[in-house]
């Protein structure tokens, strides 16, 4: 029941302002694209067909261009010159990828990272912040000078640096995303912390003698939600950016599952000519990241308004 | 205010010590490698073991550090390996660049963030506030190396109106800085403009701007007199805090213009793993980082009286 | 044994050769350049066209080329052509290797071998001086192969030689193999006695660490270094720009370069920024073209294209001492799991050769053709479940980003290889790391730089305990082979060791090659006389520049 008018409220909460629509149907159209990219492909992702097709063109392919582990011929009928397959919608990549299914797949990449680092980083950094704002003291003093002293590295330096140390990889590039992002994490709700810990529904729970961990989480927690959405959205929007920007140097995931950024590594170089093979990537990446930006501008907006 | 300075240096100076300490620890993990980076990949596990020893490599690593944390405070930060010369020979004149870059970003950018966010904000919810603020949201979720590659594309292949790199080979060019500077304002004026723009909206509204109003003081001399000054203090601060979000910003930028910078080094050496060029490179990154956040502080305090930073 | 200009009865069988048919004209050359006839008699015989001389090259200018600029004071270390365009031209070699991939003499004024191939009289070009001043000796030829052949110089030089000149002790130490190995004969004289027959020396001689340099500066080279060449090297500095300048002095032995100043722009990593660098012409030329911007060079109208076919490559070859790849049938599955013809398609864009497996290029004049190794799926699935592998095998191949072609490749070989049940990770570490540890990693994908011949490829990659063999690979059989083939003058008899050798590579070899690959490099068009060498040597010597 308490969930169902969570979710109304949020539901409700989004409505109120058109940004929020904007960016929740941009997230949300990226969200079913991810999660169904196995049905909405038309190829596979990583497989080889005819490269350098500009969008719109016909996939032609010959019978000995294997679909993954399904021949073609099996699902494509024979036309003169070879097998027809459909349209290759946004064209394919240098080594004859279809970037639609890339970038469908790329989603999921994407979808899959950015939530998670900033959720795993959320759930460090709140817990620290939760802390440090409830018992104040030595602990406070510590949580706070560590996480300044990480915060006072630039960003991307510290990714450069870290991930150079351990290497480039999905485990190592959520680390080091974690790493980066608790510390502001904990600031934020270290704030909030302290403001709502004197309310007298903490106190009521601290009479009670409740455990800690019951007053943090389920009093001062759920009370200080609203602020965090607003950065959750905004900070999942950083970090999808900062992903791209990794692979974009070179040091992000691995291939040959598409991630955007990596796509557009692997083929910037080709932008002169074949822009279609890195701007669509782009283009991809910029509104996944203008929904999230969208989507807190508008809760922020109603958050301010209530 | 000269506690507040005080306890500022204090902090500063306890914050570089454990970030040297945390550097140090990261970067010295594998000695090993750093023989083989000095002596090459010929060499024999022997000659690396004496290269060790010589060097000190094999004394405990707290004297190890507090050798290196002495030579660095005289300014020695070693020699690179890549380079072949001293770390400083090399990184003071890159970072005198990207100094250039940075403040030339960072003028372009606050003075279009800025005009932008207040123009916005005293017209709040009309259309010009609307344009202003949808331009600003969509700017900043353009990643820097997308608007690269594109306007790149745009104005070194299309028009050929502009350079295509910023190595500045053939000495100073000022047309070299212009794409450079371009990608950074577009990714990071958006976020000073709304900033202020809210800023300055909510000054708008409150009652001693009201109040002079209602004094029959013209709509632009009320903006001018008394709106700005308040409304500038919050974008002040952040203004001064986007230098670490240049020093990150700069490393595609100078990565993908060949600009001489300090943010190419750094990536660059990170990825040659010319450890001690790392280790300057992050303790000056994080040294400027540190300062500016100081600064933003210390300003904050002086143009908001009402508020003491702790 | 009397000497003879040159070993006449050798030229005569090679004469023969090619009125038999059985030489090509260009490879009738070679073989007669090796042993020692002027490039210019053996055209004139063999009926090609000499080269025409550039007489329009203007004289002056600067020419501005992107190159990434590296350390550069170990000459004999230099393992990129790139370090060795910074000394190229100040340090000369004692032979050249020209664009049309004939070796002919340079700082030797030529060389005489004998009957049967195992003295080889170096004759010192008369009239060479130093920079300084002092005179260019037998003595300084001999001071800088001693050196180069040395364990402790660390050059792959000894590599190469090491079948002919060298000995592996019991403790794997490779020493020379005799001490008379390198002879002064007289003032203008270096003989080499050979531990077995060798045609390839003058190739050997210019193998890129092989700069002559000056006995006093003790092998280090630098700004302002002392060299016979025509340049000098006036600026260096790691990663942003070097340059070298024409000699001030008239003292240079041969024709000065036409241009006065050559500059090597650092553009960085970036390999976009090379194609900017040109399209803004902030550079007048690079060291080397992406095979994927070349349509984008096109688009611009003031640059000439210049393309070769070489024996460039890369090989994704596996240490045969770790399992699985111990077994050679895993080896040659991998192998049998790729169709090299698709691969040329996707990873290079059609322009080059597909692989054959063997390290000796289509291009090589010692090449034999073999049946083409066509992929089969199914007999690599039967090769691995014959060596236990029944469910295939998981593999993780090291490779780096740039150039891109080379990461193309890796992903379109890996997806074939899947297809076999050879799961193949792609493991990808930024481009200097990947040098540190190239020939360390269990299965890693190495680019190789072009050879002007087959067996140099060979001795340099796959001989047993020479520094750059990768692979660990160490056969008996193939060292064996490998010597007869450097020590058969006679083509036909060549052929067919060179047949069993590149056979034995397809069967147990080390690698897999997926292709062979065409260079490019862009120069705006008022750059004049250049010649794209295979090797990406840059001859600044020999081109100009129209104001």
């Amino acid at each position: 029941m308490a969930r169902r008018t969570l979710l109304g409220r949020a539901v409700r909460t989004i409505g109120e302002s058109w940004l929020s629509i904007i960016g929740a149907t941009i997230v949300l159209f990226w969200v079913v694209i991810a999660l169904g990219a196995d049905i909405l492909a038309p190829f596979p992702p990583n497989a080889t067909l005819t490269p350098l097709q500009r969008p719109m063109s016909p996939a032609i392919l010959a019978p000995a261009t294997m679909l993954g582990q399904t021949p073609a011929a099996a699902i494509c009928p024979a036309v003169e010159g070879g097998l027809d397959c459909g349209t290759f919608w946004l064209g394919t990549d240098v080594i004859g990828r279809d970037i639609l299914s890339r970038i469908m797949h790329g989603a999921r990449t994407v979808l899959f990272y950015a939530p998670l680092a900033t959720l795993l980083a959320y759930a460090f950094g709140a817990s620290m912040g939760l802390l440090a704002g409830y018992r104040g003291g030595w602990v406070d003093d510590a949580l706070s000078f560590v996480s300044n002293v990480i915060l006072s590295f630039p960003v991307l330096v510290l990714y450069v640096v870290i991930i150079s140390v351990i290497g480039s990889s999905g485990a190592n590039i959520l680390i080091a995303v974690i790493f980066a992002s608790a510390p502001a994490i904990m600031r934020i709700v270290r704030g909030l912390t302290m403001d709502i810990r004197n309310r007298e529904y903490v106190m009521a729970a601290e009479t009670r003698g409740e455990p800690v961990w019951r007053i943090l989480f389920v009093e001062i927690l759920p009370n200080a939600r609203g602020p965090l959405i607003v950065d959750f959205c905004v900070r999942i929007g950083y970090v999808t950016i900062t992903i791209g920007v990794l692979g974009f140097l070179g040091l992000g995931l691995p291939p040959p599952n598409p991630d955007w950024g990596g796509m557009v590594n692997e083929t910037r170089q080709m932008a002169m000519v074949f822009p279609h093979m890195a701007l669509f990537p782009c283009l991809a990446i910029t509104s996944l990241v203008l929904g999230f930006n969208l989507l807190a501008d508008g809760l922020n907006e109603s958050a301010l308004r209530d | 205010m000269a506690l507040l300075i005080l306890r500022r240096a204090a902090l500063m100076l306890a914050t570089m010590l454990v970030v040297s300490a945390l550097i140090f620890l990261l970067l010295e993990f594998d000695v090993d490698s750093v023989a083989v980076k000095v002596l090459g990949p010929f060499s024999t596990q022997e000659q690396r073991n004496i290269w060790l020893e010589v060097n000190g490599y094999t004394d405990p690593a707290l004297t190890r550090y507090l050798r290196w944390l002495g030579s660095i405070l005289q300014g020695d930060f070693g020699d690179s390996l890549r380079f072949r010369r001293p770390v400083g020979e090399v990184l003071w004149p890159r970072l005198a660049n990207t100094g250039l870059l940075a403040a030339i970003v960072l003028s372009t950018m606050a003075l279009l963030g800025l005009s932008l966010g207040v123009l916005a904000g005293v017209h709040e919810g009309r259309l010009l506030d609307r344009v202003v603020s949808v331009t600003s949201v969509v700017t900043t979720s353009i990643p820097e190396f997308a608007s690269a590659v594109f306007l790149s594309a745009v104005f070194v292949f299309w028009l050929g109106w502009l350079p295509g790199t910023s190595g500045m080979a053939a000495g100073f060019d000022p047309w070299q800085l212009v794409l450079p500077v371009m990608v950074l304002v577009t990714y990071g004026f958006g976020y000073i403009a709304r900033l202020t723009r809210a800023s300055m909206a909510e000054v708008m509204r409150s009652n001693y701007v009201r109040t002079a109003r209602l004094k029959g003081l013209s709509h632009w001399s009320v903006v001018m007199r008394h709106a700005l000054r308040n409304a500038l203090i919050a974008p002040y601060t952040v203004i001064v805090l986007q230098i670490n979000w240049l020093l990150s910003g700069v490393i595609v930028v100078e990565f993908f213009f060949a600009y001489k910078g300090f943010g190419a080094l750094l990536l660059e050496a990170s990825l040659f793993q010319d450890i001690y060029m790392v280790q300057a490179c992050a303790i000056i990154a994080v040294a400027v980082a540190v300062i500016s956040q100081a600064i933003s502080d210390i300003g904050y305090a002086v143009l908001n009286p009402r508020i003491r930073v702790g | 044994m009397p000497r003879k200009p040159f070993s006449e009865s050798n030229y005569a069988l090679l004469r023969r050769q090619l009125a038999e048919g059985k030489l090509s004209r260009r490879e009738f050359v070679r073989y007669a350049a090796l042993i020692g006839v002027s490039a210019g008699v053996a055209a004139k015989t063999a009926g090609l066209p000499g080269r025409a001389r550039a007489e329009d090259i203007p004289m002056g200018g600067t020419v501005r080329i992107a190159m990434g600029v590296q350390d550069i004071s170990n000459p004999a270390q230099y393992d990129w052509p790139q370090k060795s365009n910074l000394a190229r031209g100040v340090c000369e070699f004692l032979t050249k290797t020209g664009p049309d991939n004939i070796t002919r003499p340079w700082l030797l004024e030529g060389w005489e071998a004998s009957e049967d191939l195992r003295t080889w009289d170096l004759k010192v070009r008369p009239g060479v001086t130093w920079r300084n001043g002092r005179a260019f000796t037998a003595e300084d030829v001999e001071w800088n192969i001693r050196r180069l052949l040395a364990p402790e110089t660390g050059s792959s030089v000894a590599g190469l030689m090491a079948g002919y000149m060298l000995n592996t002790d019991d403790d794997g130490r490779m020493t020379l193999w005799d001490a008379n190995a390198i002879e002064i004969v007289d003032d203008l004289t270096v003989r080499l006695n050979l531990r077995q027959p060798q045609i390839a020396v003058p190739e050997h001689l210019y193998h890129y660490p092989f700069h002559i340099l000056d006995p006093e500066e003790n092998g280090v080279y630098g700004v302002g270094s002392n060299g016979t060449g025509p340049f000098e090297l006036v600026e260096h500095s790691v990663g942003e720009r070097a340059i070298k300048r024409k000699r001030t002095d008239d003292g240079y032995w041969g024709r000065p370069a036409f241009l006065d100043e050559v500059v090597f722009v650092d553009v960085g990593e970036e390999a976009m920024a090379y194609t900017a660098a040109l399209a803004s012409q902030q550079v007048d030329g690079i060291y080397e073209g992406d095979v994927g911007q070349l349509d984008t060079y096109r688009t611009l109208p003031f640059l000439k294209i210049y393309e070769a076919l070489t024996g460039q490559t890369a090989v994704a070859r596996v240490k045969v001492d770790q399992a699985p790849f111990d077994d050679p049938r895993v080896r040659k599955a991998m192998r049998l799991s790729v169709d090299t013809r698709r691969l040329l398609e996707l990873g290079h864009f059609n322009l080059g050769a597909p692989g054959e497996h063997h390290h000796v290029a289509p291009m090589h004049p010692e090449y034999a053709e073999l049946p083409f190794m066509e992929r089969d799926v199914e007999a690599a699935r039967a090769l691995l479940a014959e060596a236990g592998h029944p469910n295939g095998i998981d593999a993780e191949i090291v490779t780096k980003r740039d150039p891109a072609w080379e990461l193309q490749t890796v992903q379109a070989m890996a997806q074939q290889m899947a297809e076999a049940g050879i799961r193949v990770n792609i493991n990808i570490v930024p481009t200097p790391q990947f040098w540190d540890n190239w020939d360390k990693v269990p299965f890693g994908f190495t680019s190789w730089g072009h050879r002007p011949l087959g067996v140099m490829a060979l001795g340099l990659a796959y001989r047993s305990g020479v520094p750059w063999n990768e692979s660990g690979f160490a056969n008996a059989r193939f060292d064996e082979l490998l010597n007869q083939a450097e020590a058969t003058l006679d083509v036909e008899e060549r052929r067919a060791v060179m047949a069993e050798i590149q056979t034995l590579m397809q069967e147990e070899g080390p690698m897999v090659q997926p292709l062979w690959r065409s260079t490019f490099v862009a120069y705006h068009e008022r750059v004049v006389g250049f010649e794209l060498n295979p090797g990406l040597y840059i001859h600044a010597d020999t081109f100009g520049v129209r104001a």
